[in-house]
């Protein structure tokens, strides 16, 4: 699939650089140079507009050679909230899952989330899904302090629990999952958007946030990200930071909100997928799109929609099918009772491409067809 | 005009005619030209207008076809899930893999994309996943009242059409299942729409009304998943088409058709609602597809016509050029042809003219009589005509004595052959195809000469349409060669027969020299060989003692063989008669008994010889054909059975027979090594052996049981045999003989009635028989085939004052021999009661040892009721002079004349005799022997042995003259013929001369002595 974008990608290897990132950001402040202009993250915004074409998303994907030891596997997964973001992942999964089956392994699973999130409903779903012989369970992380635990618990009765697509609960947060499939780098993913928007301000102006779960890492690490780099512009402020609980209805109010209690507001800073929709509307509504800029997260078609239009800037695309195919793929491994090493990584890192109003109409085509 | 001028016009007229066949064929040539390129150009412009019109019908009916196929297709889908729903039972909704295994049944059945039930809190529960599906499916946003039909455009762009039905009284775990739904890749089901091959395609697909594509496929030049209605916005529509329409009928959902230029190209665009949906299937085919293709094929027909042009124009001079040469050499070959003709009719005419008077000539020669007959177009007969010749043939004269009539000639037909030949006449009269052929042979009466034989053979002339018109034939008296080939044919037969026979005879001479020449061979060889051992070692006595015995073990077979030859060659010459005379059956088996026990012992045989149910113990049979017959039986079984081996002889006699008569079964069994059931089909055959006298070690003529059938079957008895290999053979003779006395007596003996007997044997069918002969005359019989059982039995009836009366008891019997059992049956009770010992062996060497036991007297086998009455009638003693030894007969002094021409054979006889004490004096001729005895002293000769085939006078001619002499004494010496004159009617010839006795050549040195015993001191006696 070809199309024409100016995108960069972010991707393995980000999460190693974060490190760097975070000691220049130290670094500067340190300096207290105000005037000198801030050092991009090398990790989190590989690219400008006008620069690379790359292909957002991977949708023809093999597996990779593993031969499983079983006939059948049987898993559960559970993530934040029902939510489009999710079904991408789940297009991925049927797809790895589809591919085992014409090996003559079948792989049954359960792929289920609450209405709206909550880390108590996960938890919940996750020690209900412990009585029920399940090869492997894998979880979204909806908070990690509350979460972790849960996840514990059921490594202590013997089961296999891994992490996936948009949330982990690391080991240095304390929690013994075997292995992490998915974005492991919403850090510099905020970062590089945010500093995409700073740039495209001149380094000037006030900031909203909006988040989507509270507590939920991904979400919580890219807002951190966009503070950051924020904080590393002297004539830059962040006035609000605001959740919206993945709801676009939510975002578009909260937006709303900041519309009208900030005159002067220059740009929004969307930290999940249905951020960018709502504040989009919201501002296009107000008819404020030429003097307020947004950055945000996803391939939301609405989204993807006012990026062609100019109403939004830029937008990080995650590989949301990769995610769900390669969950299956390390699920079978760790099923076989394999643990992390030569057959896969502890943490298996996928992409996020960040594109621009050119590049827009190709990823709409490649995401979703002609869109007129 | 002279005939220079008259060849200088008709060359001018030849010209002209080829100048204007050359003109006429350039002006046709262009003239088919010019009208082919007109014709072509119009067919060019028609077919254009014809293919677009039919383009736009074709385009028409196809996207109408295919919008009914898809909305078919929905419609089926949505029947699919409410049938699958019909079956979904509860037993597919106890578990998660239950109703797993049922969703992938229908996923499968139904050939979807995905099958899946939703339950109240939005879960879609499909073959391999259990999912959130609020997000996924816009549908389950709502309550799902009746069947939905939605697009879901996928996170890839990949367009799924959804179609969801609302489910009532399901539930899960718990849980309303609230829709069943399934997913359909539409472009996968386009694809079975599309009709693409290389350049020239054919585009399908669907769009909404609004113009949005339901699948992000390409289409023609159009982005894929493009609006059809933006997309063609800006294209350059065709004369009669419209934007505007396109825009009102995709909004009205209506049909239609236009054509436009898109990115300069032609094409043409056939859009059709589909029902049930706002839905438009669209058909795009590019109109330079249609044009490239019709004017290549123009192209290709000018080209191809041009060419047939030129082509035919050549033809047609070629053939012009062809005709005018052709025309002239016909003028030329139709006069010499016309002249020819002429010559050749009348050469015919005449031909004819000489054919018929030979024919003529020819008929009256062989005398060969014509007719011929007329038929109407009915096949009716209107004339018959038959030739003087015809006529004279059978004796009459003119039409006056056999008119011209069919009748004429059909009633002198022979009675057997009129029907016949009628039906070959009419029969090829009425067969209008001409295939049937009329020639027949019949016997017609004659005038003067009777029934003569006649040949008959004629041929029709038809009408076209079968019918006859004419019957003309020939008439031939064949009588004579009839006659002769009938003679000849049953000189034919005889001669086959007489070859057939001649045939047989040689065969059967042949089959039977070259059995004899190995037969007789065989022991010739080893006499010969074993000879010239003898010779060889003559000091050696020992030796020379060995190769005497061989020499003649092979001369008795031999002997034997010869007999056997001579046996069947008299009963196939008819010459073996069978002479009854009074016979003790006790006797001839009591004989057999004697005869084959000393062979029974020497090869180690079990031997039983019983009887059983023997009530007619004298008959009228040949005593010696029977004995012969059981002999070679017998012989065969102690031949064919190992050391070891079992061979038994019973005689059985039969239920009711006739009066005068009784039913005999005589049964020789062995154990032997049986025969193949190849080899039992062929027993009775002539030299039939079951295996090689090399290869067996046991020697046969191969004729012995052929002797004994030919004997049984003189006998008016039959002979079967049941053999297995290596188990035995057994066979049975039936016969029924006269009665020459009447049964043995049957009543009770007084003094024995109600005692007890006691009868101990092994073989059971001896204790059966005796039994039921002790049960006859009165007894209280018991048997046991024990030694040990009879000792207990004696014992018990003993202790309870029941004791046996008498005991008949086996000598050998397997756990105790009889003569123990007699000591320890004599122990119990003591000297008075008479045992007696049966056994079918010689007894001799036991006897003293028997009696010592306390054996009172012996029986021999078989035992039959008389001898059994006889021994228990008589006292219990025994028999003194039968223990005692007959003398040998001294034969000294005794003289014999010997009348023997052959020296060899007089050598032979005078060491045997003088060996045995006689006398002996030779003469060689019959006539010297009659000399001698006319001048003989009294008392100078006590006997004559008589050879038969002499050269002066015959022995049976010496014998007649002899008796006829006046000395009494002289006339009335014994005279035996001494001959190798061996048969039966030899023997009574022999004695028909006048002589005493008849002994047979080669010599049996003790049967000769035993004939000259009985008949010197019988005379004495």
């Amino acid at each position: 699939m070809a199309y024409g974008t100016r995108a960069g990608r972010i991707g393995r290897g980000a999460r190693a650089l974060t490190a760097l990132a975070a000691a220049c950001l130290l670094g500067l402040s340190g300096c207290g140079g105000e005037e000198a202009s801030p050092t991009p993250d090398p990790g989190a915004a590989q690219s400008r507009p006008g620069e690379v074409q790359v292909e957002a998303v991977e949708f023809h994907h093999q597996l990779d050679g593993y031969r499983p030891r079983k006939k059948r596997y049987n898993f559960y997964f559970t993530y934040k909230v029902v939510h489009p973001w999710w079904d991408a992942v789940a297009l991925g999964m049927e797809d790895a899952a589809r591919q085992y089956e014409a090996l003559g392994v079948t792989v049954d699973y359960e792929y289920l989330a609450p209405v709206e999130a909550s880390a108590q409903d996960q938890i919940r779903r996750l020690e209900e899904a412990a009585g029920r012989e399940f090869d492997v369970i894998g979880v979204d992380v909806a908070d990690v302090d509350a979460v972790t635990p849960a996840i514990n618990a059921l490594i202590d009765q013997g089961l296999r629990v891994m992490t996936f697509s948009s949330s982990d609960a690391s080991r240095e947060d304390g929690c013994r999952r075997i292995a992490y499939v998915g974005n492991t780098h919403n850090y510099e993913d905020g970062a590089a958007l945010t500093q995409a928007l700073c740039e495209k301000l001149g380094g000037r102006g006030k900031v909203a946030i909006l988040v989507g779960t509270q507590g939920a890492p991904c979400h919580e690490d890219r807002a951190r990200g966009a503070q950051d780099v924020i904080a590393r512009y002297p004539d830059m402020e962040v006035v609000e930071i605001a959740y919206d609980e993945d709801r676009a209805d939510r975002a578009y109010e909260l937006t709303q909100g900041f519309l009208a209690r900030h005159d002067g507001l220059a740009g929004i800073v969307c930290c999940n997928m249905s951020n960018p929709v709502g504040a989009a509307r919201a501002v296009a509504e107000a008819g404020r799109e030429e003097s307020v800029v947004i950055v945000g997260m996803d391939h939301d078609q609405e989204a993807l929609g006012y990026l062609r239009d100019g109403v939004i800037y830029a937008l990080g695309v995650q590989d949301c099918y990769s995610i769900g195919f390669n969950t299956i793929q390390v699920a079978v491994k760790i099923a076989d009772g394999l643990l992390p090493g030569e057959e896969y990584p502890e943490m298996t890192e996928e992409s996020t491409t960040i594109v621009y109003q050119d590049g827009a109409a190709a990823m709409l085509r490649a995401l979703y067809g002609e869109i007129d | 005009m002279d005939a220079s001028q008259q060849n200088g016009i008709n060359e001018k007229q030849k010209k002209l005619t080829a100048a204007f066949a050359l003109w006429g064929g350039v002006i046709i040539t262009v003239i088919l030209l010019l009208t082919t390129v007109w014709v072509l150009g119009g067919a060019r412009t028609g077919t254009n207008q014809a293919v677009a019109r039919v383009s736009e019908f074709y385009l028409e009916e196809l996207a109408g076809r295919r919008a009914r196929v898809v909305s078919e297709q929905l419609r089926s889908n949505v029947a699919d899930m409410e049938n699958a729903m019909s079956v979904l039972e509860a037993s597919d909704l106890v578990s998660q893999d239950a109703l797993r295994q049922f969703l992938g049944k229908m996923k499968r059945l139904y050939g979807v994309e995905k099958f899946a039930l939703v339950d109240e809190n939005g879960i879609v529960y499909a073959q391999h996943s259990t999912t959130s599906g609020l997000s996924r499916y816009p549908f389950l946003a709502g309550e799902l009242t009746e069947p939905v039909l939605a697009m879901s455009n996928l996170y890839g762009a990949n367009k799924q059409i959804i179609q969801a039905i609302p489910v009532e009284g399901v539930y899960f775990r718990g849980v309303k299942m609230t829709a069943c739904f399934i997913q359909v890749n539409i472009s996968r089901m386009l694809d079975e729409l599309n009709l693409e091959s290389g350049d020239n395609e054919t585009y399908c697909n669907i769009y909404y009304r609004n113009g949005e594509s339901l699948t992000n496929d390409s289409y023609g030049y159009l982005t894929a998943g493009k609006n059809i209605l933006a997309a063609l916005e800006g294209a350059v529509m065709e004369s009669g088409s419209s934007y505007e329409r396109l825009l009102s009928d995709f909004a009205a959902g209506n049909g239609g058709q236009i054509s436009f230029r898109y990115q300069d190209v032609r094409e043409d665009l056939c859009y059709r609602p589909v029902e049930g949906t706002d839905w438009m299937l669209t058909i795009l085919i590019r109109d330079n597809v249609i044009s490239e293709q019709i004017g290549s094929i123009s192209t290709g027909m000018m080209r191809r016509s041009v060419i047939q042009i030129a082509v035919t124009a050549l033809s047609m001079l070629g053939v012009f050029l062809g005709l005018i040469w052709q025309s002239r050499r016909s003028d030329k070959l139709l006069l010499d042809q016309e002249k020819a003709d002429g010559a050749r009719i009348r050469a015919a005419y005449a031909q004819i003219e000489r054919e018929q008077s030979a024919m003529e000539m020819i008929h009256a020669a062989m005398g060969s009589g014509q007719w011929s007959m007329e038929f109407d177009g009915n096949a009716n007969m209107v004339s018959c005509t038959w030739s003087d010749v015809f006529r004279n043939m059978l004796g009459y004269e003119g039409e006056e004595d056999f008119p011209n009539e069919l009748e004429s000639w059909s009633e002198l037909l022979h009675e057997e052959d009129r029907e016949r030949v009628l039906r070959a006449f009419w029969g090829a009269v009425k067969d209008y195809s001409g295939g049937t052929a009329y020639d027949v042979e019949y016997r017609l009466l004659t005038k003067h000469a009777g029934w003569r034989w006649f040949h008959s053979a004629g041929r029709l002339s038809r009408r076209e349409d079968g019918s006859p018109i004419s019957f003309e034939g020939l008439f031939l008296d064949v009588d004579d060669a009839k006659r002769m080939a009938a003679q000849l044919e049953e000189q034919k037969i005889d001669l086959q027969d007489a070859l057939a026979a001649a045939q047989h005879a040689n065969r059967a001479k042949t089959t039977f020299l070259n059995n004899m020449s190995h037969d007789i061979r065989t022991p010739m060889n080893a006499i010969i060989g074993f000879t010239s051992l003898a010779a060889a070692h003559i000091d050696n006595t020992e030796q020379v003692q060995d190769y005497l015995a061989k020499i003649t073990t092979s001369s008795n077979h031999l002997l034997s063989l010869i007999n056997d030859v001579l046996d069947m060659s008299r009963i196939e010459s008819g010459k073996m008669k069978i002479e009854e005379k009074e016979t003790s059956l006790p006797e001839i088996m009591h004989d057999l008994k004697t005869i084959v026990q000393s062979d029974i012992a020497a090869r180690q045989l079990e031997f039983y010889i019983d009887t059983a149910d023997v009530v007619n113990e004298h008959v009228l049979c040949d005593k010696l054909r029977l004995n012969q017959v059981l002999l070679n039986l017998l012989s065969n079984a102690m031949k064919f059975t190992m050391p070891g081996g079992i061979v038994s002889v019973r005689v059985l006699q039969k239920g009711a027979a006739a009066e005068g008569w009784a039913s005999y079964e005589f049964q020789v069994k062995d154990t032997g090594i049986g025969m193949s059931q190849e080899f039992l089909a062929h027993v009775f055959d002539p030299f039939e052996r079951e295996r090689s006298s090399t290869v067996s070690g046991i020697q046969g003529t191969g004729l012995g049981m052929a002797i004994t059938k030919n004997i049984v079957d003189m006998m008016d008895g039959t002979i079967s045999v049941v053999s297995e290999e290596g188990k035995g053979t057994a066979f049975t003779v039936s016969l029924r003989l006269r009665t020459c006395s009447g049964p043995v007596r049957q009543e009770e003996i007084p003094q024995l009635k109600g005692l007890r007997a006691l009868v101990a044997d092994d073989d059971f069918n001896t204790c059966s028989s005796v039994t039921k002969m002790l049960a006859t005359v009165g007894m209280r019989p018991d048997w046991t085939t024990s030694g040990k059982e009879a000792v207990l039995r004696t014992k018990l009836a003993w202790e309870q004052g029941d004791e046996y009366a008498a005991f008949i008891i086996d000598w050998l019997m397997p756990d105790m021999n009889g003569i123990e059992v007699v000591r320890r049956v004599r122990t119990i009770i003591g000297e008075e009661k008479p045992i007696i010992i049966l056994t079918a062996y010689d007894w001799s060497d036991i006897e003293e040892e028997a009696r010592d036991a306390g054996v009172t007297a012996f029986c021999s086998k078989p035992i039959f009721l008389s001898e059994l009455r006889e021994l228990l009638e008589s006292p219990f003693a025994p028999q003194a002079e039968e223990a005692e030894e007959k003398e040998a007969a001294s034969f000294q002094g005794k003289k014999i004349l010997l009348v023997e021409d052959n020296e060899l054979n007089q050598e032979i006889a005078v060491e045997i005799l003088q060996g045995a004490g006689f006398v002996v004096e030779v003469a060689d001729d019959g006539g010297t022997a009659v000399e001698r005895m006319r001048a003989a002293e009294p008392g100078q000769y006590d006997l004559i042995l008589m050879d038969i085939q002499m050269p002066i006078m015959d022995g049976y001619q010496a014998t007649r003259l002899i008796r006829a002499l006046d000395d009494p004494k002289a006339a009335g010496i014994p005279i035996i013929a001494m001959t190798a004159n061996a048969f039966d009617e030899d023997r009574r010839a022999a004695l028909e001369a006048g002589m005493d006795g008849h002994i047979a050549k080669p010599i049996d040195v003790p049967k000769l002595l035993e004939l000259l015993e009985n008949i010197l001191y019988s005379r004495q006696g």
